[in-house]
């Protein structure tokens, strides 16, 4: 039988973190009511005149240098004529044969594998407004909020072969666009989405088969299943001889009933029409601009995780799950800073931190809190199971780990002349113990700690209450 | 060049509009003539000319500052129906 493998290239439109819309004064704040960020340039009023915002200049071209792309410093935009009403203008502008960068790449490192992906172009262009299908209505209401503001496409060559792969491209992608300040790439609010040609040909083989194009996943999970699903359909042509049915078209995933269907078939495949924009001259960047540009670039994901094992002696696994979001890295750090304990502010926010942020939106404590809480367990004021307690009351509440603890009453007893006044009592109200262990039965010991514990409310520093038990015990 | 009629009906359905076929022709001969007139200008001979040479008018950029639209009250003054804010038309799906 033969074996087949995927062919995957993506096309990921991002909206780019500016304050205004490309062409236009009006703000790009997602969530305002429909239409309120709209003016006579957004929605297409005949004699308006775009001006390019100097900001997408700038996150394209930083985008690019993030991206490993070559910035082509004389670019320019173009029409994309398209008949639909969530473009009110009938075209957008975009680019088209001179894109802003091209040819870059990004690494990356699955199952110890090094891939390289390869990224064709990058351009900026428009986003459409938004249609809003109201079910069992017999009307489409449109909202022209989104139509203006700053995109990048960034589309990348046929170089991923899996799920996994394409996957673990855009997350890589996504780490480095955040962490450069470029977008903040939130899937499920759209300001990235992904569209991902995909084919199917026998393994070996140098062709590109017939691609199909599949779009609306709003999350990676999604991403991940739709190509699953795809290549799956396509395979099974292949594997039963009929592989003419796979036909070029543009699918849509159906998250719901996970399943691809049919959008458009190549017989009304959009003819763009393109043309160069007579509006805007073309887009020419000097290139010491290009430079300094490329010289406010903070440290990338690469880069971040190779400084983090070297300095904080931490595994590739714990700085991988630590910088995937850059503001949890941040607050690594600066609880790292505040407490100089690398690998327990590590355990801390890889168990307990992200655990909570499975449910909340933002890290619910302070790194001074947390840095606080590790330095009062390592200290000894409290135990590490109190710590836990301390933690949760920490996220509820704003007030100090001091405090926390005083008012829960979790200082353990690290003093000796009170955990010795326990230990007495533990001992001479339980002799058989004692003779047990004195007859070499070393369970009893375990037992005789668990009775001071208990005694101790839980609050005896268990190191000392060791010390002191073995001591007497001993005598 | 050429323009052919059937080019011109194909244009016209990618725009959504409709001729009839008195305008098409019309239209088919003004389109040949705008092309005729490119290849005229194509023409000229362009060695040594630098194509972006764009020195004497600077790239204009805008400051990226968000200033909202004062008229908004007649922005939307044209359209035939809303639901509240929003522009409704008949449904169009994909």
């Amino acid at each position: 039988m033969a074996v087949y493998e995927t062919v995957i290239g993506l096309e990921i439109h991002v909206e780019l973190d500016t304050k205004s819309k490309i062409f236009c004064s009006c703000s790009t704040k997602f969530g305002a009511e429909p239409n309120k960020n709209t003016c006579p340039v957004c929605i297409g009023l005949p004699g308006v005149m775009p001006v390019l915002n100097e900001e997408v200049v700038k996150l394209a071209v930083k985008a690019g240098s993030a991206l490993n792309c070559k910035i082509n410093l004389i670019n320019k935009t173009d029409r994309k004529n398209y008949f639909y009403p969530d473009l009110p203008k009938a075209y957008q502008i975009s680019q088209f044969d001179l894109p802003i960068c091209s040819g870059g790449f990004i690494d990356l490192d699955i199952e110890d594998r090094a891939r390289k992906i390869g990224i064709t172009r990058i351009h900026i262009e428009e986003d459409a407004g938004k249609l809003i299908h109201l079910e069992d209505s017999e009307y489409t209401l449109i909202d022209y909020n989104r139509g203006g503001v700053p995109l990048i496409e960034i589309v990348t060559e046929p170089d991923m072969r899996s799920a996994d792969e394409a996957v673990a491209f855009l997350k890589k992608l996504r780490a480095i666009l955040i962490y450069s300040g470029i977008s903040d790439c939130k899937m499920e609010q759209g300001s990235m989405r992904c569209d991902v040609n995909i084919s199917v040909r026998e393994y070996g083989s140098q062709e590109l088969n017939t691609k199909v194009e599949i779009k609306n996943m709003n999350s990676l999970k999604e991403v991940h299943k739709a190509i699953l699903k795809e290549e799956n359909r396509q395979m099974q042509f292949y594997h039963y001889g009929e592989g003419h049915k796979v036909v070029q078209e543009t699918r849509r995933w159906d998250a719901s009933k996970g399943r691809t269907v049919t959008m458009r078939s190549k017989e009304d495949a959009h003819d763009y029409r393109y043309f160069p924009e007579p509006d805007l001259p073309p887009v020419i960047i000097a290139s010491e601009t290009a430079e300094a540009i490329k010289n406010t670039l903070p440290e990338l994901p690469d880069a971040k995780r190779k400084r983090m094992i070297e300095k904080y002696r931490l595994t590739e696994q714990e700085v991988d799950i630590l910088i995937e979001e850059k503001y949890v890295a941040d607050f690594y750090e600066e609880t790292v800073q505040l407490s100089n304990e690398p690998k327990e502010a590590s355990n801390w926010i890889i168990t307990e931190v992200l655990r909570v942020l499975k449910t909340e939106k933002e890290i619910p404590l302070t790194t001074r809190q947390l840095s606080d809480l590790i330095l009062e367990i390592k200290k000894g004021t409290i135990s590490r199971t109190a710590g836990k307690e301390v933690f949760e009351a920490l996220i509820t509440s704003e007030a100090s780990v001091e405090k926390i603890i005083a008012a829960k009453g979790f200082q353990q007893i690290s003093a000796k002349d009170e955990i010795e006044a326990i230990v007495d009592q533990v001992l001479s109200s339980n002799p058989q113990a004692i003779e047990d262990f004195a007859s070499g039965k070393t369970q009893s010991f375990g037992f005789l700690m668990g009775q001071c514990m208990k005694a101790s409310k839980g609050k005896g520093n268990p190191g000392v209450v060791k010390e002191i038990l073995e001591q007497k015990l001993r005598r | 060049m050429k323009v052919t009629k059937e080019e011109v009906a194909y244009i016209a359905k990618l725009s959504n509009l409709m001729l009839t076929p008195e305008q098409a022709e019309k239209q088919a001969e003004e389109f040949s003539n705008i092309l005729n007139h490119f290849d005229t200008i194509n023409q000229e001979n362009l060695t040594g000319i630098e194509m972006y040479s764009f020195e004497d008018e600077p790239l204009r950029l805008r400051k990226d500052e968000a200033i909202p639209f004062k008229n908004s009250d007649e922005l939307y003054a044209n359209t035939k129906s809303m639901q509240e804010t929003a522009i409704k038309i008949p449904k169009v799906v994909e």
